[in-house]
Protein backbone atom coordinates (compact mmCIF):
# COMPACT_ATOMS: atom_id res chain seq x y z
CA UNK A 1 0.00 0.00 0.00
CA UNK A 2 1.38 3.40 -0.91
CA UNK A 3 1.60 5.90 1.93
CA UNK A 4 -1.30 8.24 1.83
CA UNK A 5 -0.37 11.78 1.06
CA UNK A 6 -1.74 13.53 4.08
CA UNK A 7 -0.77 11.03 6.73
CA UNK A 8 0.67 13.76 8.90
CA UNK A 9 -2.47 15.86 9.22
CA UNK A 10 -4.01 13.55 11.74
CA UNK A 11 -2.11 11.47 14.22
CA UNK A 12 -4.86 8.93 14.49
CA UNK A 13 -4.67 8.25 10.79
CA UNK A 14 -1.00 7.37 10.73
CA UNK A 15 -1.84 3.86 11.81
CA UNK A 16 -5.04 2.45 10.41
CA UNK A 17 -8.02 1.40 12.40
CA UNK A 18 -7.73 -2.18 11.33
CA UNK A 19 -4.07 -2.50 12.28
CA UNK A 20 -4.69 -0.84 15.64
CA UNK A 21 -7.61 -3.12 16.40
CA UNK A 22 -5.65 -6.21 15.48
CA UNK A 23 -2.77 -5.16 17.69
CA UNK A 24 -5.09 -4.36 20.57
CA UNK A 25 -6.75 -7.71 20.21
CA UNK A 26 -3.47 -9.58 20.25
CA UNK A 27 -2.30 -7.62 23.31
CA UNK A 28 -5.46 -8.48 25.21
CA UNK A 29 -5.29 -12.13 24.21
CA UNK A 30 -1.60 -12.20 25.13
CA UNK A 31 -2.19 -10.71 28.55
CA UNK A 32 -5.07 -13.02 29.27
CA UNK A 33 -3.24 -16.15 28.32
CA UNK A 34 0.30 -15.46 29.46
CA UNK A 35 2.29 -14.90 32.59
CA UNK A 36 4.08 -11.58 32.46
CA UNK A 37 6.29 -9.70 34.85
CA UNK A 38 4.83 -6.51 36.22
CA UNK A 39 6.90 -4.26 34.01
CA UNK A 40 6.03 -6.11 30.82
CA UNK A 41 2.37 -6.46 31.72
CA UNK A 42 2.06 -2.76 32.40
CA UNK A 43 3.80 -1.88 29.19
CA UNK A 44 1.41 -4.06 27.22
CA UNK A 45 -1.51 -2.69 29.16
CA UNK A 46 -0.54 0.89 28.40
CA UNK A 47 0.04 0.14 24.75
CA UNK A 48 -3.38 -1.50 24.63
CA UNK A 49 -4.95 1.56 26.17
CA UNK A 50 -3.44 3.95 23.71
CA UNK A 51 -4.39 1.67 20.79
CA UNK A 52 -7.96 1.54 22.07
CA UNK A 53 -7.99 5.27 22.43
CA UNK A 54 -6.70 5.70 18.89
CA UNK A 55 -9.44 3.43 17.53
CA UNK A 56 -12.09 5.38 19.40
CA UNK A 57 -10.70 8.64 18.14
CA UNK A 58 -10.91 7.44 14.54
CA UNK A 59 -14.42 6.06 15.02
CA UNK A 60 -15.62 9.22 16.73
CA UNK A 61 -15.22 11.33 13.62
CA UNK A 62 -18.81 12.23 12.90
CA UNK A 63 -18.54 14.02 9.60
CA UNK A 64 -17.81 12.18 6.36
CA UNK A 65 -14.97 13.95 4.57
CA UNK A 66 -15.57 14.17 0.84
CA UNK A 67 -12.94 15.20 -1.66
CA UNK A 68 -12.95 15.37 -5.38
CA UNK A 69 -10.13 14.11 -7.54
CA UNK A 70 -8.94 16.69 -10.03
CA UNK A 71 -6.29 16.33 -12.67
CA UNK A 72 -4.33 19.54 -13.11
CA UNK A 73 -2.78 20.85 -16.31
CA UNK A 74 0.42 18.84 -15.71
CA UNK A 75 -1.58 15.63 -15.41
CA UNK A 76 -0.97 15.51 -11.67
CA UNK A 77 -3.69 14.43 -9.30
CA UNK A 78 -5.05 16.89 -6.78
CA UNK A 79 -7.74 16.56 -4.18
CA UNK A 80 -10.20 19.35 -3.68
CA UNK A 81 -13.14 19.77 -1.35
CA UNK A 82 -16.29 18.40 -2.90
CA UNK A 83 -19.29 20.66 -2.80
CA UNK A 84 -22.10 18.11 -2.71
CA UNK A 85 -24.84 20.69 -3.14
CA UNK A 86 -23.83 21.66 -6.66
CA UNK B 1 -33.82 -38.56 -58.11
CA UNK B 2 -33.76 -40.62 -54.95
CA UNK B 3 -35.08 -44.12 -54.83
CA UNK B 4 -35.83 -46.55 -52.12
CA UNK B 5 -34.64 -50.14 -52.65
CA UNK B 6 -37.85 -51.23 -54.28
CA UNK B 7 -38.31 -47.92 -55.98
CA UNK B 8 -40.81 -46.59 -53.43
CA UNK B 9 -40.42 -44.76 -50.12
CA UNK B 10 -42.66 -45.36 -47.25
CA UNK B 11 -43.97 -42.07 -45.80
CA UNK B 12 -41.85 -42.63 -42.74
CA UNK B 13 -38.75 -43.15 -44.80
CA UNK B 14 -39.37 -40.06 -46.82
CA UNK B 15 -40.07 -37.86 -43.82
CA UNK B 16 -36.96 -39.15 -42.10
CA UNK B 17 -34.89 -38.43 -45.17
CA UNK B 18 -36.30 -34.92 -45.53
CA UNK B 19 -35.73 -34.32 -41.88
CA UNK B 20 -32.07 -35.38 -42.07
CA UNK B 21 -31.54 -33.19 -45.10
CA UNK B 22 -33.17 -30.17 -43.48
CA UNK B 23 -31.32 -30.59 -40.20
CA UNK B 24 -28.01 -30.82 -41.99
CA UNK B 25 -28.65 -27.88 -44.26
CA UNK B 26 -30.31 -25.52 -41.72
CA UNK B 27 -28.61 -26.21 -38.42
CA UNK B 28 -28.45 -22.57 -37.40
CA UNK B 29 -30.67 -19.97 -39.03
CA UNK B 30 -32.21 -16.70 -37.91
CA UNK B 31 -35.61 -15.74 -39.18
CA UNK B 32 -37.65 -12.59 -38.76
CA UNK B 33 -41.39 -12.83 -38.42
CA UNK B 34 -44.52 -12.01 -36.51
CA UNK B 35 -45.80 -14.33 -33.81
CA UNK B 36 -49.31 -15.79 -34.08
CA UNK B 37 -51.14 -18.73 -32.53
CA UNK B 38 -48.85 -18.44 -29.55
CA UNK B 39 -49.41 -21.21 -27.05
CA UNK B 40 -47.58 -22.02 -23.82
CA UNK B 41 -48.08 -25.72 -23.17
CA UNK B 42 -48.36 -26.99 -19.60
CA UNK B 43 -45.10 -28.82 -20.21
CA UNK B 44 -43.38 -25.43 -20.49
CA UNK B 45 -42.73 -25.71 -24.22
CA UNK B 46 -43.83 -22.79 -26.42
CA UNK B 47 -45.57 -23.31 -29.76
CA UNK B 48 -46.29 -20.56 -32.23
CA UNK B 49 -46.43 -19.69 -35.87
CA UNK B 50 -44.07 -17.21 -37.48
CA UNK B 51 -45.52 -15.37 -40.39
CA UNK B 52 -45.07 -12.48 -42.77
CA UNK B 53 -47.50 -11.17 -45.39
CA UNK B 54 -47.28 -14.27 -47.56
CA UNK B 55 -46.02 -17.25 -45.60
CA UNK B 56 -45.97 -19.14 -42.34
CA UNK B 57 -43.56 -21.31 -40.43
CA UNK B 58 -44.24 -23.45 -37.37
CA UNK B 59 -41.96 -22.74 -34.45
CA UNK B 60 -41.34 -24.53 -31.21
CA UNK B 61 -39.32 -23.43 -28.24
CA UNK B 62 -38.64 -26.17 -25.73
CA UNK B 63 -38.83 -25.55 -22.02
CA UNK B 64 -35.10 -25.35 -21.33
CA UNK B 65 -34.70 -22.53 -23.85
CA UNK B 66 -38.05 -20.94 -22.98
CA UNK B 67 -36.93 -20.44 -19.39
CA UNK B 68 -33.84 -18.54 -20.47
CA UNK B 69 -35.56 -16.18 -22.91
CA UNK B 70 -35.02 -12.51 -22.16
CA UNK B 71 -38.17 -11.50 -24.05
CA UNK B 72 -41.75 -12.31 -23.19
CA UNK B 73 -43.18 -13.30 -26.52
CA UNK B 74 -46.80 -13.09 -27.50
CA UNK B 75 -49.11 -12.83 -30.47
CA UNK B 76 -48.43 -9.92 -32.81
CA UNK B 77 -44.87 -9.41 -31.69
CA UNK B 78 -42.13 -9.10 -34.28
CA UNK B 79 -39.35 -11.42 -33.31
CA UNK B 80 -36.11 -12.90 -34.53
CA UNK B 81 -35.94 -16.62 -33.94
CA UNK B 82 -32.59 -18.33 -34.05
CA UNK B 83 -32.78 -22.07 -34.36
CA UNK B 84 -32.51 -25.19 -36.45
CA UNK B 85 -34.98 -26.55 -38.94
CA UNK B 86 -36.43 -29.97 -38.51
CA UNK B 87 -39.44 -32.04 -39.52
CA UNK B 88 -42.09 -33.22 -37.14
CA UNK B 89 -42.48 -36.57 -38.83
CA UNK B 90 -45.94 -37.60 -37.57
CA UNK B 91 -47.45 -34.58 -39.33
CA UNK B 92 -44.91 -34.24 -42.10
CA UNK B 93 -44.60 -30.66 -41.07
CA UNK B 94 -41.37 -28.79 -41.05
CA UNK B 95 -40.66 -26.36 -38.23
CA UNK B 96 -37.99 -24.32 -36.56
CA UNK B 97 -36.74 -25.35 -33.11
CA UNK B 98 -35.63 -22.18 -31.40
CA UNK B 99 -32.32 -21.64 -29.60
CA UNK B 100 -33.24 -18.06 -28.83
CA UNK B 101 -36.05 -15.61 -29.45
CA UNK B 102 -35.57 -11.85 -29.30
CA UNK B 103 -37.83 -8.96 -29.99
CA UNK B 104 -36.93 -7.59 -33.41
CA UNK B 105 -35.23 -4.23 -33.26
CA UNK B 106 -33.64 -4.50 -29.82
CA UNK B 107 -31.20 -6.86 -31.42
CA UNK B 108 -27.91 -5.14 -31.95
CA UNK B 109 -27.03 -3.99 -28.44
CA UNK B 110 -28.30 -7.25 -27.02
CA UNK B 111 -26.15 -9.18 -29.41
CA UNK B 112 -23.09 -7.07 -28.69
CA UNK B 113 -23.70 -7.60 -24.99
CA UNK B 114 -23.99 -11.35 -25.34
CA UNK B 115 -20.99 -11.66 -27.62
CA UNK B 116 -18.75 -9.55 -25.37
CA UNK B 117 -19.93 -11.34 -22.27
CA UNK B 118 -19.18 -14.69 -23.85
CA UNK B 119 -15.76 -13.60 -25.05
CA UNK B 120 -14.68 -12.03 -21.76
CA UNK B 121 -15.99 -14.98 -19.83
CA UNK B 122 -13.96 -17.38 -21.94
CA UNK B 123 -10.94 -15.18 -21.44
CA UNK B 124 -11.38 -15.49 -17.68
CA UNK B 125 -12.30 -11.90 -16.79
CA UNK B 126 -15.19 -13.10 -14.62
CA UNK B 127 -13.09 -15.75 -12.91
CA UNK B 128 -13.99 -15.92 -9.19
CA UNK B 129 -10.34 -16.68 -8.43
CA UNK B 130 -9.39 -13.21 -9.67
CA UNK B 131 -11.91 -11.45 -7.44
CA UNK B 132 -10.38 -9.38 -4.67
CA UNK B 133 -11.63 -9.37 -1.13
CA UNK B 134 -13.09 -6.16 0.21
CA UNK B 135 -11.38 -4.48 3.17
CA UNK B 136 -13.29 -4.84 6.44
CA UNK B 137 -13.09 -1.22 7.53
CA UNK B 138 -12.08 1.02 4.65
CA UNK B 139 -10.98 4.48 5.73
CA UNK B 140 -10.54 5.83 2.23
CA UNK B 141 -13.19 5.00 -0.36
CA UNK B 142 -13.16 6.13 -3.97
CA UNK B 143 -16.41 6.63 -5.88
CA UNK B 144 -16.38 6.81 -9.67
CA UNK B 145 -19.60 8.39 -10.84
CA UNK B 146 -21.24 11.60 -11.96
CA UNK B 147 -20.82 14.37 -9.38
CA UNK B 148 -24.37 15.54 -10.00
CA UNK B 149 -26.37 12.33 -10.22
CA UNK B 150 -28.63 10.60 -7.72
CA UNK B 151 -26.07 7.83 -7.32
CA UNK B 152 -23.44 9.97 -5.57
CA UNK B 153 -26.07 11.40 -3.21
CA UNK B 154 -27.28 7.91 -2.29
CA UNK B 155 -23.73 6.68 -1.72
CA UNK B 156 -22.69 9.69 0.38
CA UNK B 157 -25.78 9.66 2.57
CA UNK B 158 -25.40 5.94 3.21
CA UNK B 159 -21.72 6.32 4.09
CA UNK B 160 -22.49 9.26 6.35
CA UNK B 161 -25.14 7.23 8.15
CA UNK B 162 -23.10 4.04 8.63
CA UNK B 163 -19.43 4.98 8.60
CA UNK B 164 -18.80 8.72 8.85
CA UNK B 165 -15.22 8.24 10.02
CA UNK B 166 -14.13 7.46 6.45
CA UNK B 167 -12.84 9.72 3.74
CA UNK B 168 -14.44 9.67 0.30
CA UNK B 169 -12.58 10.50 -2.85
CA UNK B 170 -14.90 11.23 -5.73
CA UNK B 171 -13.57 10.68 -9.23
CA UNK B 172 -16.07 12.67 -11.31
CA UNK B 173 -16.91 11.17 -14.72
CA UNK B 174 -19.63 11.27 -17.31
CA UNK B 175 -21.67 8.09 -16.97
CA UNK B 176 -23.15 8.25 -20.45
CA UNK B 177 -22.27 9.80 -23.77
CA UNK B 178 -19.00 9.79 -25.72
CA UNK B 179 -16.76 10.85 -22.84
CA UNK B 180 -18.07 8.22 -20.44
CA UNK B 181 -15.90 5.27 -21.44
CA UNK B 182 -12.53 7.05 -21.62
CA UNK B 183 -13.22 8.94 -18.38
CA UNK B 184 -14.24 5.84 -16.46
CA UNK B 185 -11.22 3.93 -17.75
CA UNK B 186 -8.89 6.78 -16.82
CA UNK B 187 -10.38 7.07 -13.33
CA UNK B 188 -9.91 3.35 -12.74
CA UNK B 189 -6.31 3.56 -13.94
CA UNK B 190 -5.46 6.69 -11.95
CA UNK B 191 -7.01 5.84 -8.59
CA UNK B 192 -4.20 3.56 -7.42
CA UNK B 193 -1.88 6.56 -7.75
CA UNK B 194 -4.13 8.70 -5.53
CA UNK B 195 -2.74 6.71 -2.62
CA UNK B 196 -4.42 4.87 0.21
CA UNK B 197 -7.66 4.12 -1.62
CA UNK B 198 -8.86 0.80 -0.24
CA UNK B 199 -11.99 0.17 -2.28
CA UNK B 200 -13.68 1.66 -5.35
CA UNK B 201 -17.41 2.04 -5.93
CA UNK B 202 -18.26 2.36 -9.63
CA UNK B 203 -21.88 3.39 -9.98
CA UNK B 204 -24.65 5.20 -11.77
CA UNK B 205 -28.41 5.43 -11.38
CA UNK B 206 -31.02 3.74 -13.53
CA UNK B 207 -31.59 4.32 -17.22
CA UNK B 208 -32.29 2.62 -20.51
CA UNK B 209 -30.03 -0.01 -21.98
CA UNK B 210 -28.49 2.72 -24.13
CA UNK B 211 -27.94 4.97 -21.09
CA UNK B 212 -26.10 2.21 -19.25
CA UNK B 213 -24.07 1.26 -22.27
CA UNK B 214 -20.72 2.61 -21.11
CA UNK B 215 -20.75 -0.11 -18.46
CA UNK B 216 -21.04 -2.75 -21.19
CA UNK B 217 -17.94 -1.61 -23.03
CA UNK B 218 -14.91 -3.82 -23.25
CA UNK B 219 -12.50 -1.01 -22.31
CA UNK B 220 -14.32 -0.45 -19.03
CA UNK B 221 -14.41 -4.20 -18.34
CA UNK B 222 -10.65 -4.48 -18.84
CA UNK B 223 -9.93 -1.43 -16.69
CA UNK B 224 -11.95 -2.95 -13.85
CA UNK B 225 -10.12 -6.22 -14.30
CA UNK B 226 -6.67 -4.68 -14.07
CA UNK B 227 -7.52 -2.30 -11.20
CA UNK B 228 -5.41 -3.42 -8.22
CA UNK B 229 -7.99 -2.01 -5.80
CA UNK B 230 -11.20 -4.00 -5.22
CA UNK B 231 -14.08 -2.64 -7.31
CA UNK B 232 -17.75 -2.79 -6.34
CA UNK B 233 -20.13 -2.08 -9.23
CA UNK B 234 -23.66 -0.76 -8.92
CA UNK B 235 -25.24 0.20 -12.19
CA UNK B 236 -28.91 1.05 -12.63
CA UNK B 237 -31.64 -0.79 -10.78
CA UNK B 238 -31.77 -4.34 -9.40
CA UNK B 239 -32.76 -5.82 -12.74
CA UNK B 240 -30.01 -4.19 -14.79
CA UNK B 241 -26.96 -6.36 -15.20
CA UNK B 242 -23.95 -5.02 -17.09
CA UNK B 243 -20.62 -6.45 -18.17
CA UNK B 244 -19.04 -4.23 -15.50
CA UNK B 245 -21.04 -6.17 -12.90
CA UNK B 246 -19.57 -9.45 -14.07
CA UNK B 247 -15.98 -8.22 -13.95
CA UNK B 248 -16.27 -6.27 -10.70
CA UNK B 249 -15.06 -7.94 -7.52
CA UNK B 250 -18.52 -7.50 -6.03
CA UNK B 251 -21.79 -6.56 -7.72
CA UNK B 252 -24.30 -4.49 -5.80
CA UNK B 253 -27.89 -4.07 -7.00
CA UNK B 254 -27.98 -0.30 -6.39
CA UNK B 255 -25.56 2.49 -5.39
CA UNK B 256 -27.06 2.54 -1.87
CA UNK B 257 -26.45 -1.18 -1.53
CA UNK B 258 -22.90 -0.77 -2.77
CA UNK B 259 -22.23 1.65 0.07
CA UNK B 260 -23.80 -0.75 2.54
CA UNK B 261 -21.65 -3.62 1.31
CA UNK B 262 -18.46 -1.58 1.44
CA UNK B 263 -18.63 -0.26 5.01
CA UNK B 264 -19.60 -1.71 8.38
CA UNK B 265 -21.74 0.08 10.93
CA UNK B 266 -19.63 2.33 13.09
CA UNK B 267 -21.53 1.26 16.22
CA UNK B 268 -20.60 -2.37 15.67
CA UNK B 269 -16.90 -1.65 15.34
CA UNK B 270 -16.97 0.73 18.31
CA UNK B 271 -18.61 -2.01 20.38
CA UNK B 272 -15.70 -4.28 19.41
CA UNK B 273 -13.17 -1.73 20.64
CA UNK B 274 -15.12 -1.29 23.88
CA UNK B 275 -15.17 -5.03 24.38
CA UNK B 276 -11.38 -5.20 24.09
CA UNK B 277 -10.88 -2.27 26.46
CA UNK B 278 -13.24 -3.97 28.89
CA UNK B 279 -11.08 -7.09 28.82
CA UNK B 280 -7.99 -4.97 29.32
CA UNK B 281 -9.59 -3.33 32.36
CA UNK B 282 -10.62 -6.69 33.75
CA UNK B 283 -7.10 -8.00 33.30
CA UNK B 284 -5.50 -5.14 35.21
CA UNK B 285 -8.15 -5.42 37.91
CA UNK B 286 -7.27 -9.10 38.36
CA UNK B 287 -3.60 -8.17 38.56
CA UNK B 288 -4.30 -5.61 41.25
CA UNK B 289 -6.30 -8.15 43.24
CA UNK B 290 -3.58 -10.79 42.98
CA UNK B 291 -0.79 -8.44 43.92
CA UNK B 292 -2.81 -6.90 46.73
CA UNK B 293 -3.43 -10.32 48.18
CA UNK B 294 0.29 -10.99 47.99
CA UNK B 295 1.10 -7.76 49.83
CA UNK B 296 -1.50 -8.47 52.48
CA UNK B 297 0.11 -11.82 53.04
CA UNK B 298 3.54 -10.24 53.25
CA UNK B 299 2.28 -7.62 55.68
CA UNK B 300 1.18 -10.40 58.01
CA UNK B 301 4.65 -11.93 57.80
CA UNK B 302 6.16 -8.48 58.27
CA UNK B 303 4.14 -8.20 61.44
CA UNK B 304 6.02 -11.27 62.56
CA UNK B 305 9.27 -9.52 61.72
CA UNK B 306 10.47 -12.10 59.30
CA UNK B 307 10.48 -10.46 55.88
CA UNK B 308 11.65 -6.87 55.99
CA UNK B 309 13.28 -6.75 52.59
CA UNK B 310 10.49 -8.48 50.83
CA UNK B 311 7.82 -6.21 52.25
CA UNK B 312 9.80 -3.19 51.24
CA UNK B 313 10.04 -4.39 47.69
CA UNK B 314 6.37 -5.37 47.65
CA UNK B 315 5.42 -1.91 48.84
CA UNK B 316 7.53 -0.41 46.11
CA UNK B 317 5.82 -2.64 43.58
CA UNK B 318 2.47 -1.38 44.74
CA UNK B 319 3.57 2.24 44.57
CA UNK B 320 4.86 1.63 41.11
CA UNK B 321 1.59 0.03 40.04
CA UNK B 322 -0.32 2.96 41.48
CA UNK B 323 1.84 5.49 39.67
CA UNK B 324 1.59 3.72 36.36
CA UNK B 325 -2.14 3.24 36.63
CA UNK B 326 -2.59 6.86 37.56
CA UNK B 327 -0.70 7.95 34.49
CA UNK B 328 -2.66 5.52 32.31
CA UNK B 329 -5.95 6.57 33.79
CA UNK B 330 -5.25 10.14 32.84
CA UNK B 331 -4.87 9.06 29.24
CA UNK B 332 -7.68 6.62 29.00
CA UNK B 333 -10.88 7.09 27.08
CA UNK B 334 -13.26 8.63 29.56
CA UNK B 335 -16.06 6.08 29.47
CA UNK B 336 -13.67 3.26 30.29
CA UNK B 337 -12.33 5.08 33.29
CA UNK B 338 -14.38 3.71 36.15
CA UNK B 339 -12.90 0.23 36.10
CA UNK B 340 -9.41 1.66 36.49
CA UNK B 341 -10.45 4.04 39.19
CA UNK B 342 -11.86 1.13 41.12
CA UNK B 343 -8.55 -0.68 40.83
CA UNK B 344 -6.66 2.40 41.87
CA UNK B 345 -8.77 2.96 44.94
CA UNK B 346 -8.39 -0.64 45.95
CA UNK B 347 -4.63 -0.37 45.61
CA UNK B 348 -4.31 2.88 47.42
CA UNK B 349 -6.43 1.78 50.32
CA UNK B 350 -4.10 -1.12 50.73
CA UNK B 351 -0.82 0.67 50.50
CA UNK B 352 0.95 0.85 53.89
CA UNK B 353 2.08 4.31 52.92
CA UNK B 354 -1.57 5.40 52.75
CA UNK B 355 -2.17 3.94 56.15
CA UNK B 356 0.75 5.92 57.55
CA UNK B 357 -0.48 9.05 55.81
CA UNK B 358 -3.81 8.70 57.58
CA UNK B 359 -1.99 9.12 60.94
CA UNK B 360 -1.19 5.58 61.92
CA UNK B 361 2.35 4.58 62.82
CA UNK B 362 4.18 1.31 63.09
CA UNK B 363 6.39 0.60 66.12
CA UNK B 364 9.34 -1.70 65.99
CA UNK B 365 11.93 -2.86 68.46
CA UNK B 366 14.82 -0.49 67.78
CA UNK B 367 17.33 -3.25 68.31
CA UNK B 368 15.76 -6.17 66.43
CA UNK B 369 13.39 -4.45 63.98
CA UNK B 370 10.46 -6.68 65.00
CA UNK B 371 7.08 -5.06 64.76
CA UNK B 372 5.60 -4.42 68.20
CA UNK B 373 2.02 -5.47 68.55
CA UNK B 374 1.54 -5.22 72.29
CA UNK B 375 2.31 -2.51 74.85
CA UNK B 376 4.14 -5.07 76.94
CA UNK B 377 6.49 -5.82 74.01
CA UNK B 378 7.33 -2.10 73.83
CA UNK B 379 8.14 -1.99 77.55
CA UNK B 380 10.32 -5.06 77.12
CA UNK B 381 12.14 -3.50 74.18
CA UNK B 382 12.87 -0.26 76.02
CA UNK B 383 14.03 1.63 72.94
CA UNK B 384 11.61 1.58 70.02
CA UNK B 385 11.47 2.94 66.46
CA UNK B 386 8.21 4.68 65.46
CA UNK B 387 7.71 4.68 61.69
CA UNK B 388 5.83 7.59 60.10
CA UNK B 389 5.11 8.04 56.43
CA UNK B 390 8.10 10.31 55.96
CA UNK B 391 10.62 8.65 58.31
CA UNK B 392 10.98 7.23 61.77
CA UNK B 393 11.95 8.42 65.25
CA UNK B 394 13.66 6.55 68.03
CA UNK B 395 11.94 6.75 71.43
CA UNK B 396 12.47 5.58 74.96
CA UNK B 397 9.54 3.84 76.64
CA UNK B 398 8.75 5.67 79.89
CA UNK B 399 5.67 3.92 81.11
CA UNK B 400 2.64 1.87 80.24
CA UNK B 401 -1.14 2.31 80.65
CA UNK B 402 -3.49 -0.62 80.44
CA UNK B 403 -6.32 -0.40 77.94
CA UNK B 404 -9.58 0.61 79.60
CA UNK B 405 -11.61 -2.48 78.89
Amino acid sequence: MPKRKKAADDDAQSEGLEASMEKLESIVTDLESGEFGLEEALEKFEEGLSLGKRCKKILDRAELRVKQLVENADGELEEKEFDGES
Amino acid sequence: MLFAEDGLFTVSQLNALVRATLEEGFADVAVLGEVSNFKRHTSGHLYFTLKDANAQLRAVCFRGVAQRLRTDIGDGMKVVVRGRLTVYEPFGQYQIVAYDVNEAGEGELEKAFRDLKKRLEQEGLFDPAHKQELPAWPMRIAVITSPTGAAIRDVLSTLQRRWPCAEVLLAPVHVQGDQAVPEIVRALDLLPAAGGVEVVILCRGGGSLEDLWAFNEEAVARAIYRCPIPVVSAVGHETDVTIADFVADVRAATPTMAAEIVVPRREEVAAGVDGLLERLARYIDTQVRLRSARVRELLRSYALGRVRNRIESAMQTLDYLVDRLQRSAARIVSDRRTAFERSLERLQALSPREILLRGYTICTDAATGSVLRRADDAVAAGTIAVIFSDGSVTSEVKGKQDAKT
